[in-house]
């Protein structure tokens, strides 16, 4: 059920408001409902836009067997902006820094009001499988990841058993 | 605000921003993704793009969708919005605004939510607020009470001004604060303990003199500001004026002498005298600078140094140059040899010093004239002897040639032997240099003859 055009501004505002509140309930009501193998996010009591998250470590990857704690913020202006995530683990990855910030396009400059919470990370665990050193956001890391990988993946299981062990 | 919809609605007929089925679908031109009107038009507003594939996108480019589509979204089955209340009924969403417009049993209560949250009136003085306005009005709201600070009477927020004014307990200062008093405390207590113990009360008279004395002399004193100013600027352009006038006079400016002399004692009369401006030197014109200064009260207390400030550097810089410096001493000294300028009179004024050059140059012109008159005449007497000279001297040439030819012929006649056959005039076969009429006859023709030369020929 839509406004009538010539509603009062304020009155829009709230319904706006409203509005997205109910689309941030209704993505967590399906997160919840059908969640993603691999990934839990549960929001907290206190703050619907605020989530814990958790990544599974892909197979196949230095992180495997490792659990990641993520925390996910929407914005008031979601999903017209990206939602804020970041890492509370430690990892060694060239795109993700020592304060756990995550250089990731669609986080960005990329974002699409159509990306949900689901689709975000997923992508951040392709990340986790796929790192891209020529884009780094930890220099020191990246340059470790191009000039010896072997020895850089030897790092990263090192720190994910370190940090990231169940 | 959200529908429920009775059934899991298609997955194709949700948008893909708020994942509820389209409300009022409209379609993008360009990529033909569908969204909700309000979705895509918010989502536009951050980022001019599709959200699905991310190409351009402008409001432009969106046209309603397809009836369809529409269709099929406004006749999902949907509960009413007051399910909460008790109200069960389900239809196709198109006929919902109906029903809870019309019908619903719980719609009165609806009305009054809404009304709620349009305008609400304030408590207190009973204007109506929006909700959001209504926050900000409160703690501005006048007729809210407060306490008074200092007697914690309470009263009305739009009585709390002239409360402050006459409160007893209210912390004032004492009244002679100006005066430098630095005494605060209750109002109550400034009558009956401070005012008869305060130093600064029992000069007010004095205060109050003072005051009116300082105001008066402070008037006085921006007056006379204001007239030093004006003066200033006038001193400044006549500066300027006298500057250009010095340059203009050159030799004739002098920065002392007679004039300076006379002007000291005759003040303005002696200055009127002179022409306008042509022979007073900076010591005159300052002297009249003075005697103006002696009738403006803005100059009383100013020594005359004070003033010597504005006038100083123009005698200076003349007496400093060599070129103007020189005609100051022509009158006594003959040591002047390096003088730039004609031998002027330079006692006088500058009008008879014009007088006498004008007629000096008329003299000079007529000098010329004569000159030029007589070297005419001696041109052309000259002229004329050099032209006999030359007609003399062209005579004697032909003489010359005259005599040349009959030697020649003399000697033609010697060497071919045909002297014979010459005129009969003639005996001797012998050349004869000595005699240069001899051989004159000969091979040539009778008419040569007649060019001959007389006897009596001047060689």
């Amino acid at each position: 059920m839509s406004l009538p055009k010539a509603s009062p501004p304020h009155l829009r505002r709230a319904f706006v408001a409203v509005h997205r509140l109910t689309i941030v309930i209704s993505e967590t009501e399906r997160l919840v409902a059908d969640p993603v193998p691999g990934i839990t996010a549960a929001p907290h009591d206190d703050n619907l836009r605020y989530f814990d998250v958790t990544i599974q470590g892909p197979d196949g990857s230095p992180f495997q067997q490792g659990v990641f704690k993520l925390e996910l913020f929407l914005p008031e202006e979601y999903p017209m902006a990206p939602p804020k995530v970041r890492f509370l683990t430690k990892i060694y990855h060239p795109n993700i820094d020592k304060l756990g910030r995550i250089c990731l396009d669609i986080l960005k400059d990329k974002w699409s009001p159509a990306l949900q919470i689901r689709t975000v990370l997923l992508s951040i665990q392709a990340l986790l499988s796929a790192p891209n050193p020529d884009d780094p956001l930890a220099p020191d890391v990246a340059k470790h990841y191009k000039e010896n990988e072997a020895d850089a993946h030897r790092v990263s299981r090192e720190w994910t058993q370190l940090y990231a062990s169940k | 605000m959200l529908l429920n919809y009775v059934q899991e609605p298609n997955s194709n007929l949700l948008c893909c921003i708020c994942r509820t089925p389209f409300n009022e679908p409209v379609t993008t031109r360009s990529c033909s993704h569908t969204f909700c009107r309000d979705c895509i038009t918010q989502a536009i507003s951050h980022a001019r793009q599709c959200p699905v594939d991310r190409s351009v996108l402008t409001l432009d480019d969106l046209v309603p969708a397809n009836s369809i589509i529409r269709s099929l979204v406004d006749e999902l089955v949907v509960e009413c919005i007051h399910r909460s209340s008790g109200c069960t009924f389900t239809c196709q969403r198109q006929l919902l605004a109906a029903h809870v417009m019309d019908t619903c049993p719980y719609r009165t209560t609806a009305g009054e939510e809404i009304e709620d949250v349009q305008s609400v009136p304030c408590s207190l003085c009973g204007a109506e607020f929006a909700l959001e306005d209504l926050e900000e009005h409160t703690p501005e709201c006048a007729a809210s009470t407060v306490n008074c600070e200092f007697c914690t009477l309470e009263l009305a927020r739009s009585e709390l001004g002239s409360h402050t004014g006459t409160c007893s307990a209210a912390i004032i200062p004492c009244v002679q604060v100006s005066n430098g008093c630095r005494w605060t405390g209750p109002r109550t207590d400034l009558k009956s303990q401070h005012t008869p113990s305060c130093p600064y009360e029992a000069l007010s008279g004095f205060f109050e003199l003072h005051n009116s004395k300082f105001a008066r002399v402070a008037e006085e004193n921006l007056f006379l500001r204001h007239r030093l100013e004006v003066l200033e600027s006038r001193v400044q352009t006549q500066q300027r004026d006298l500057n250009s006038a010095k340059t203009a006079l050159g030799p004739w400016f002098r920065s002392d002498g007679v004039y300076a002399h006379s002007s000291n004692n005759g003040g303005l009369a002696s200055s009127a005298d002179l022409p306008l401006d042509l022979q007073p030197g900076s010591a005159s014109t300052s002297s009249r600078r003075y005697s103006q200064a002696d009738t403006s009260p803005t100059f009383e207390q100013h020594p005359p140094d004070a003033l010597a400030a504005y006038f100083p550097a123009e005698a200076d810089s003349f007496e400093r140059r060599p070129g103007w410096d020189a005609p100051f001493g022509a009158g006594s000294g003959t040591a002047n040899s390096q003088n730039t300028v004609a031998p002027l009179n330079l006692s006088t004024t500058l009008e008879g010093s014009l007088t006498g050059v004008r007629a000096s140059v008329v003299a000079l012109g007529g000098a010329v004239d004569s000159l030029a008159r007589r070297s005419d005449i001696a041109l052309s007497n000259e002229t004329r002897r050099l032209n006999e000279e030359v007609m003399s001297l062209r005579a004697n040439m032909h003489g010359l040639r005259m005599q040349v030819h009959a030697i020649m012929m003399d000697r033609n006649a010697q060497v071919t032997g045909r002297s014979g056959e010459g005129g009969g005039g003639s005996n001797s076969v012998m050349p004869n240099p000595m005699s240069p009429l001899g051989p004159g006859d000969g091979a040539w023709p009778p008419p040569a003859r007649f060019f001959y030369p007389g006897p009596g020929g001047k060689l």
